[in-house]
């Protein structure tokens, strides 16, 4: 969902000076993005199979309703660091929308 | 929601000293009325005489999650029956877990009880078999003993298997007339070093929140 915004975003910004910044904010969400999916994948690993039925390896967390309880703790922090990032990228992205619209009604 | 059907969900084969704490199962629950539930048994406390086990029951809806732990202290002596000592309870609305009344851990009255399936041995329960059947659930596809258990109106179909120990339950149909009687379970992945939520220690009083929840639960 962020990406197609901020694809959208892209072409429309691509006729104003801003579009090198937006460029790097796009890249940079991206990397992001990915990072995100190799922890994921990553924190599957822990999971293994007993007797044909799937086993997960808690590492001695809590069960909790909204975490992937498979991941590590290591990859909890980096996976909530990265997603703080990723919502203040949102939140730039959504000012430079403003201030593109802005610059679009004065034009 | 009805949650006092948790209470009998005990599945294990022999009283025995060997439960490793921290394992247990966890299970997808769907019914009439709940959908995206999972439902977690795991092993908290063992040694000869006493075993503690929590179950951990939490509801994915956007709209109203929902987040319930209940653990229960039980004692078995040689030669007498199951005996349930404590149980407490904690939400993800508590900041510390409540003890639970003595008179609100035995109930489902009238329905399958408790001491149906906690510690009863394989010989106890032959007399329920159906017979040994391969069943696919979302753990994976696996042979299993199918028993079928009935008292008044409630009839519970069940399937055991010795590769999901300690809690040994891989799938649940329970069917009755009671709204609450109805549901499914299915062993989703059998886990190992689980934390448990409830320290007894930190336990205090159940408060009016709590006598809320719990009548709003059903227990009596």
């Amino acid at each position: 969902m962020l990406l197609i915004f901020l694809g959208t975003f892209l072409a429309q910004a691509q006729t104003t000076a801003a579009a090198p910044d937006l460029t790097e904010l796009f890249k940079r969400i991206e990397s992001l993005e990915q990072r995100v999916q190799q922890l994921e994948a990553k924190a599957s690993t822990t999971s293994s199979s007993s007797g044909g039925l799937k086993k997960i390896d808690y590492q001695n967390q809590t069960i909790e309703s909204n975490a992937p309880a498979q991941t590590s703790p290591a990859n909890q922090q980096e996976m909530i660091k990265i997603q703080e990032q990723v919502k203040e990228f949102q939140q730039k992205a959504q000012e430079r929308e403003k201030y593109l619209n802005e610059l679009m009604d004065e034009n | 929601m009805k949650i006092k059907l948790l209470l009998f969900l005990f599945f294990i084969f022999e009283a025995s000293a060997n439960y490793r704490v921290g394992s247990g199962s966890v299970y997808n629950f769907a019914s009439q009325d709940v959908q995206n539930t999972e439902l977690s048994i795991y092993i908290t406390d063992s040694s000869f005489t006493n075993l503690g086990i929590e179950y951990f029951f939490s509801t994915k809806s956007e709209l109203l999650p929902f987040s319930m732990w209940q653990q229960f202290q039980m004692i078995l002596e040689p030669g007498k029956p199951l005996h349930l000592v404590d149980g407490y309870l904690q939400t993800s609305e508590m900041k510390k877990p409540q003890i639970m009344p003595k008179e609100m851990l035995n109930i489902n009255q009238g329905g399958v009880q408790l001491s149906d399936f906690l510690f009863a041995a394989e010989a106890e329960l032959n007399p329920y078999l159906i017979g040994e059947e391969n069943i696919e659930i979302p753990a994976g596809s696996i042979k299993a003993k199918h028993y079928r258990k009935t008292r008044d109106k409630q009839t519970v179909d069940f399937w055991i298997s010795e590769l999901a120990l300690p809690i040994g339950l891989v799938k649940l149909e329970s069917k009755g007339e009671k709204p609450d009687h109805n549901y499914v379970i299915e062993l989703k992945n059998l886990a190992e070093n689980i934390k448990k939520k409830i320290d007894p220690i930190d336990a205090t009083a159940l408060d009016e929140e709590g006598k809320k929840f719990l009548q709003k639960m059903n227990f009596k």
